[in-house]
């Protein structure tokens, strides 16, 4: 390999890191390729070697890769993070939401995409220890000159090319990442755009920056090649065995053929991608029409803010203008409270709709279709 | 967003926590003494561990238990998320939780109290842990059981401080616990269990009979090899030998002054004449491997006796009897016959054996089917000796001293007619005592 003579303090580097290893001579490094790939499916797998796996003697990596899909962080907000309506209708079998069990902020995943996971026990987590297998490799292959910023992201150029969380737990502890080789970036500000929505909330944001793909910087980079070139990065480090196939030796392991049809039913179910969503609030404001205001010339705006808790619809509030109040109309009680409780969702959407239908009342009628806006999020 | 976490952490104190702790004003504390006074000996002011990377503080972002909650250790308490990383912190401690310090979205500190446990265990302190632990895996060290050989532990044995200090308070062989937590951890309350079904504490004798002994089985240990050895098919053969004049023999030995505190019994003829024969036909001396495919010939003739001792059936082996001499064999046999007494075996004495006589005679019985230990092929059990009338060359009825021999052989690897050549040539030598010292 022509590179390593290239940058001896690259070379150093891997002789430090050498070095740290050998503590864990007895430690095995296996690198599982998942075959799968559906989002869902492949989280289930990773949360199942997560809580199944004992990774005492046995690191491992595992490489996976996703039809079109956007992930969200354990704690996110699905409608503040995407585009949440127009999630059917990009690319042509549509972006699939999953949730998954780690932290941090949102991520579009297509073919382009390289998923990486290193599964260690809690006491071995290193996430820097992991990124530099990945720069490691990344310039010995291609000649690419990534960064570790102090967010964890590997930048190349300061364009960012990769996005990390984690999860710890006990015994166990890993740590994933994605890699940007080729993907549609097109798809992805299309999935990734935010509405104008007013929507208070303490889950985790994500930040925006600005991305790049791999093969921009070096045309050669294609995601097999890539794949191997960590995957012997992965190897050097410490003493080795290399199996591909990651669905099939799981399925080896006890209980995995029950179990990762279990959870990944739980990574598909409503529950979990929307119920999971940390209490939040969501507001529009909507202009009254002149016809329903005794005219007071004073504001006119009127203000809806649903309490989503758990992924269902806890409360709606309104703020009603002077000049609508004044006509007394104090709020319409039907249209709310057969709303609370329901999931927001389209099921929401639908009762309004039926509801609609019955209203008489020109203000029943204007305050339904502004929470039927509001609802347009869905 | 960054403004607001900062003031947070000036003035640690949260306006619901003053609310549910009347102790001391806001601004008059200093984030270590939250947990000062006012409580029972056992609450535990369970503190967050460092989540490692030189993180400070996390956001708690979703609590699995409340107020009032029973919890086990290794529950899941909370999930707090720090950067990119969502840590799920569990339990240290069985008991109740009685209070939550933070809520959902407050930034909490590690070093600092996450919920207060009410345990059983009074007087605990939740010291701040080192790094790596939130529930550190002891490691029991395997105790050097000179009783026991035969049972293997394969696992590290896990378990909190508290309960390996119950498990050594009641002098108890954790690798004899069933472990039902986590990986087969050992619970308080399997230790409880274990502690009920014993009706004595360790340490006393092993009784042969009726009483079920889960412990250091010797017990145990021979059910298994006896079973094993079901597996292999024997052929007996018994014979009878006229130690006549070997005891005769032994009679004016046992009158030497040097030899007057030496114990001398057949048993050590008996065991010299065995590793005579051995020489001739080693593969009584062998050991088949699992499959039968092929024999490994012992180099050295280990022979095992078969003693009943205070810990049930042993069969401690005499080393290199083919290097020693009688006299030796039967120091050496009087140094296990004590241990045996005593029930404390040298790890060492119990392994290795690779022939086994058994001198059952020395109870009572003449005729046995004894059975090989595996990985033995062969066993040799002595009856009792008694006068008996025979008759000599000139067709007289003399009294001779009889003693019957049973061999056991595995009959996959030993034709009968080697054990027939074999036990003749034992024989041949015990009737001619002369012979074991010639070695002929």
């Amino acid at each position: 390999m022509a590179l390593v003579a290239r940058n001896i303090t690259g070379f150093q580097h891997v002789f430090a890191h050498v070095h740290r290893c050998c503590y864990s001579k007895s430690v095995q490094q296996e690198i599982k390729k998942n075959c799968s790939k559906d989002i869902y499916t492949n989280l289930a797998l990773e949360d199942w070697i997560y809580r199944n796996f004992d990774l005492k003697n046995q690191h491992i990596l595992m490489l996976w890769q996703n039809e079109p899909c956007i992930v969200i962080g354990r704690h996110q907000n699905p409608w503040l993070e995407t585009n949440f309506p127009e999630l059917p209708n990009i690319t042509e079998q549509g972006v699939k939401l999953a949730r998954r069990n780690s932290g941090g902020g949102t991520v579009f995943h297509d073919l382009g995409n390289l998923n990486l996971t290193f599964f260690t026990p809690r006491e071995h987590y290193d996430r820097k220890y992991n990124l530099e297998i990945l720069t490691r490799s990344l310039f010995r292959e291609f000649g690419l000159k990534a960064e570790i910023s102090p967010r964890k992201d590997l930048t190349v150029r300061n364009y960012k090319v990769s996005g990390t969380a984690s999860k710890l737990g006990r015994p166990n502890a890993y740590h994933h990442c994605t890699l940007l080789v080729k993907t549609n970036k097109v798809d992805l500000s299309l999935a990734l755009q935010r509405h104008e929505v007013d929507i208070e909330t303490n889950a985790t944001k994500s930040i925006k920056t600005k991305i790049m793909n791999l093969c921009e910087d070096n045309p050669d980079v294609s995601i097999n090649k890539l794949r191997k070139a960590i995957g012997w990065e992965y190897m050097r480090t410490t003493a080795l065995t290399i199996r591909d196939g990651g669905l099939h030796l799981a399925n080896k392991q006890k209980g995995f053929q029950m179990d990762s049809q279990k959870i990944r039913d739980q990574y598909t179910s409503w529950e979990w991608c929307y119920g999971k969503t940390p209490k939040f609030n969501i507001s529009k404001t909507f202009s009254v029409p002149e016809t329903l205001i005794s005219s007071y010339g004073a504001s006119c705006d009127l203000k809806i803010t649903m309490t989503v808790e758990c992924g269902k619809i806890s409360d709606i509030s309104l703020y009603i203008p002077p000049g609508l109040s004044s006509s007394g109309f104090s709020g319409n009680a039907n249209v709310i409270s057969s709303l609370i409780g329901h999931k927001f969702s389209e099921e929401a959407l639908n009762i309004l709709e039926n509801l609609l239908g019955g209203y008489v009342d020109e203000k029943e009628k204007f305050v339904s279709e502004c929470l039927k806006q509001l609802l347009c999020l869905i | 967003m960054a403004g607001r976490y900062r003031q947070i952490f000036q003035i640690p104190t949260l306006s619901w926590l003053v609310e549910k702790q009347s102790l001391t004003k806001i601004g008059s504390i200093c984030s270590s003494n939250f947990h000062v006074c006012g409580y029972s000996s056992a609450r535990v002011s369970y503190k967050l561990s460092d989540i490692g990377e030189g993180i400070r503080e996390v956001v708690v972002k979703e609590w699995h238990v409340k107020e009032g909650d029973v919890v086990s250790q290794f529950d899941n308490i909370c999930e707090v998320q720090s950067d990119k990383a969502s840590v799920t912190i569990t339990s240290r401690y069985d008991g109740v939780i009685k209070k939550l310090h933070y809520a959902i979205d407050d930034i909490a500190l590690v070093g600092k109290p996450l919920v207060d446990i009410e345990t059983e265990e009074g007087g605990e302190t939740a010291d701040d842990e080192i790094p790596h632990d939130l529930a550190k895996d002891i490691m029991v060290e395997e105790q050097v059981e000179n009783r026991d050989t035969t049972i293997i532990s394969e696992q590290p044995i896990l378990c909190i401080p508290s309960v390996r200090r119950l498990i050594k308070e009641h002098n108890v062989d954790p690798k004899l616990i069933k472990g039902t937590g986590k990986n087969a951890r050992i619970l308080k309350e399997d230790v409880l269990k274990f502690l009920e079904k014993r009706s004595e504490p360790i340490g006393t004798t092993t009784l042969i009979g009726d009483r079920v002994e889960p412990i250091k089985g010797f017990q145990k240990a021979m059910a298994r090899t006896m079973t094993e050895s079901l597996k292999v098919p024997l052929f007996l053969y018994s014979d009878e030998i006229s130690v006549t004049r070997l005891s005769e023999l032994r009679r004016s030995i046992k009158s030497l002054p040097e030899l007057k505190d030496v114990k001398i019994s057949l048993l050590p003829f008996f065991v010299k004449a065995a590793s005579n024969a051995l020489q001739r036909y080693p593969i009584l001396n062998s050991s088949p491997d699992e499959n039968c495919e092929n024999v490994t010939y012992h180099g050295s003739h280990n022979i095992g006796i078969a003693m009943d001792t205070k810990v049930g059936l042993a069969v401690p082996a005499v080393k290199n009897v083919e290097g020693l001499g009688v006299m030796e064999i039967a120091k050496e046999l009087a140094r296990l016959m004590e241990s045996g007494r005593e029930g404390t075996f040298a790890p060492d004495d119990l392994k290795g054996g690779t022939f086994s006589i058994s001198n059952i005679g020395a109870m009572s019985g003449t005729y046995m089917k004894p059975i090989p230990l595996p990985p033995q092929v062969a066993i040799i059990a002595l009856g009792a000796s008694q006068v008996l009338p025979r008759f000599d060359e000139n067709r007289n009825v003399v009294a001779e001293e009889i003693l019957n021999i049973s061999i056991s052989a595995d009959h996959r690897i030993i034709d009968g007619a080697t054990v027939a050549r074999f036990a003749q040539f034992l024989k041949k030598q015990i009737e001619n005592p002369y012979l074991l010292f010639l070695n002929v």
